[in-house]
């Protein structure tokens, strides 16, 4: 069985019915087409944890994170109108992150800059000092491993593997194709793989 | 199976494929000890994907908080002047609503006796709603047709004018928790002055302000066309002759100039406009005028918001000493409006420190945000003196910086890879600037040593610093994603050293390579 294979047998998912959650941000989207600012402030309120966390792990840096927010925020309130409704909202706005981290990213490769050289602060969840402290020193190490890859894969693997979106939400979100995604996803994959390998052995020697 | 696929390995571990593909690749694993490799490698990926899923990153959203409120309020300002027929429809409605009420009322019988069994009032409607008032004042006027003296507890109301004396002072309390400190010969309007949204206009003078963290529409204050945009902080605005000068102490606000992009003031800065072309020169708030203002502070008061709009209580503000919270939490719900943790930053080259010097008491104090920078420097411990300590005490942001101005003290000096200087000790503040914009051009925050740099670039007899200067704004301009601005800097850079140091990176850059 080939990966090929796989991609054909996958290319007609079927769409996720919207959750009430979904449907919220929908009647607040409908309320910002209409210049309703409060139902846009109600937006950011509502979403900004969760495009805080997804610029994070598309960008690996906490530094430029706020800059980074505040540039989604701006190019949403630009891009909202031409919203149709096909999708969920949430897809639509991590167009939006995507299209915000890809730009940085790029910005950071041209200038030969380290992401990773300034990496934040970080705390776990969990209340046990060592598990926090071992959670912290993974989550290092996915941030090292992912500035391996290209920032077109990132987008694509982050979306997948840390944002739980399916492809086609990715496709959608990416405004590219299924089969790109699953391309994309495929070699993230046996990149991150090998980083993380070579992240490892490191560490152990 | 037909060959090794690290990807169906994966798919595998992460159980993403179906029952028959699932036992094909089980089956295949039994047999391949490269593939029960991958198997492990891709474990451990999977294992440290999922550990990175739990931490969550200290996030400090402030400045998109306020960024969203500019935004906001900058449509609403053009919506409003946008539709000027929507406005004067909106108003007719409004007059023949009033004039029907007032013809239904003079038509209505006058009312009987007064009901004994008439329902109670709710709680609600008897609770006392928080009003604006005076807390303290002498010399301190409501300005109108009658010039009338305001004492303490006097209400206030929106659209109220105050005014204090040439030897005045006044102390007012908004609805919404904030407190305002007028100085002398100051005239302050309280365009408006309710719960849920503060709109002030200094026409001239001084007033403190020490924002409560309620939630709110807004808190802004006008001045000579500037807008100082808050969100919970301690901070002032003078309005003066020569321009606008707006201080922080805690927290940091947004300040507009007409027709341009808002830039932020963040705690322990002084932000100087020139009203006329409206340039701006940051300095260093001296920790006497940071102690200063943060007397007004707001004391803990508890408001409630009223029912409309369904939002959630206001925040109870913050005292002045109290413990400040933790950043906001990426995964969590952070809080917007808190002040940002870091050290007060020099802005400007020497040349143009603070013309009003500090007392001689704090002046040593003013060092440390100079020896707390992450540029690296060798120097002296500082050790507040004994008659700042109190001053010392009341800023939670000096007492934080002062264990790293203490570690930088000892700090050995590491050059940094790449970077434009060759000074690894700065022997004057000229360098330390210089090498704080270069570490700053590294972190990509350097927007606020532009003017200094300016300066610098501009002063031939600087000779190599002038150099370096010129190609570090264009270094900025280019990180700040401003082509045209970088290329002109790069162009201005080759017309006064063609044989420099950086022209070929310069030469480069204008070619388009």
């Amino acid at each position: 069985m080939s990966a090929e294979a796989l991609f054909l047998r996958d290319v007609a998912p079927t769409p996720l019915p919207p959750t009430a959650a979904d449907l919220k941000l929908l009647t607040l989207v409908e309320r910002v087409k209409n210049d309703d600012l409060a139902a846009f402030e109600e937006l950011y309120r509502l979403t900004r944890d969760d495009v805080a966390r997804t610029l994070f792990h598309l960008v690996g840096r906490s530094s430029d994170l706020d800059d980074l927010v505040q540039e989604t925020y701006l190019k949403l309130l630009k891009a909202v109108h031409h919203f149709k409704g096909h999708s969920r909202f949430r897809t639509f706005l991590y167009g939006v992150c995507s299209n915000v981290a890809l730009m940085q990213l790029r910005w950071w490769r041209r200038r030969r800059e380290d992401p990773v050289d300034e990496l934040p602060e970080q705390t776990a969840t969990d209340g046990d000092p060592e598990a926090a402290a071992q959670a912290a020193e993974a989550s290092r190490l996915v941030q090292r491993a992912l500035a391996s890859l290209t920032a077109r894969q990132r987008v694509v693997f982050v979306y997948h593997e840390l944002c739980d979106l399916g492809p086609e939400e990715i496709a959608e979100a990416t405004g590219t194709t299924y089969n790109t995604v699953r391309s994309r996803l495929h070699s993230a994959r046996l990149q991150f793989t090998s980083a993380m390998r070579g992240l490892v052995g490191e560490g152990s020697r | 199976m037909t060959r090794h696929d690290e990807s169906l390995v994966w798919q595998y571990a992460a159980r993403e494929l179906d029952t028959a593909d699932a036992r094909l690749m089980q089956h295949h694993l039994t047999e391949c000890p490269d593939c029960q490799e991958k198997l492990t490698d891709v474990r451990t990926a999977l294992g440290a994907l999922k550990a990175a899923r739990a931490v969550k990153a200290v996030v400090d959203l402030e400045g998109s908080e306020a960024t969203v409120a500019s935004l906001v309020a900058r449509r609403r300002l053009h919506a409003g002047s946008a539709r000027p027929w929507l406005v004067g429809l909106g108003g007719g409605l409004v007059a023949v609503g009033v004039a029907l009420m007032v013809f239904t009322l003079a038509r209505r019988p006058a009312p009987g006796p007064v009901d004994d069994e008439l329902p109670a009032p709710t709680v609600a409607a008897v609770q006392p709603r928080p009003e604006s008032s005076v807390e303290k004042g002498s010399g301190l006027f409501r300005v109108g047709a009658e010039q009338q003296v305001m004492a303490a507890g006097t209400r206030l109301l929106s659209g109220d004018v105050l005014k204090t004396g040439s030897k005045g002072e006044g102390v007012v309390r908004l609805s919404e928790g904030s407190r305002l400190k007028l100085s002398g010969d100051t005239q302050l309007s309280l365009t408006r002055a309710e719960a849920d949204e503060v709109a002030l206009t200094l026409e001239r003078g001084k007033v403190a302000i020490g924002a409560s963290h309620a939630r709110r529409k807004g808190f802004v204050v006008h001045a000579s066309g500037l807008m100082v945009r808050v969100v919970g902080t301690v901070f002032s605005v003078a309005s003066t002759p020569e321009g606008i000068e707006v201080a922080v102490a805690q927290g940091r606000v947004a300040v507009e100039p007409p027709d341009t992009l808002p830039v932020f003031v963040n705690a322990g800065q002084r932000a100087r406009f020139d009203t006329h072309r409206w340039r701006m020169a940051r300095e260093k708030l001296s920790v006497a005028q940071s102690a200063e203002l943060l007397q007004v502070a707001v004391a803990p008061v508890t408001v409630e918001r009223p029912a409309a709009g369904g939002h959630a209580p206001l925040a109870v503000p913050r005292p002045l000493g109290e413990e400040r919270p933790l950043p906001a939490r990426v995964g969590s719900a952070p809080d917007m409006f808190q002040p940002p943790a870091e050290p007060l930053a020099l802005e400007v080259p020497p040349a143009q420190q603070p013309v009003v010097e500090p007392e001689p008491a704090v002046r040593e104090t003013l060092q440390v945000p100079l020896l707390s920078s992450p540029v690296e420097s060798v120097g002296q411990a500082v050790v507040a003196p004994p008659a700042a300590a109190g001053e010392w005490e009341a800023m939670p942001e000096a007492k934080a910086a002062a264990p790293q101005a203490s570690e930088a003290a000892t700090a050995v000096v590491r050059p940094a890879v790449g970077r434009l200087s060759d000074e690894a000790i700065p022997e004057d503040a000229e360098a330390i600037f210089l090498q704080r914009a270069e570490a700053s051009l590294m972190r990509g925050t350097c927007q606020r040593y532009l003017l200094g740099l300016d300066e610098l670039a501009s002063d031939v007899k600087k000779g190599d610093r002038a150099e370096r200067a010129r190609v570090m704004r264009a270094r900025c301009f280019d990180a700040s994603m401003k082509p045209r601005e970088a290329s002109d800097e790069y162009r201005r850079y080759l017309e006064s050293y063609p044989g420099g140091r950086w022209a070929t990176e310069a030469r480069q850059i204008l070619s388009g390579e």
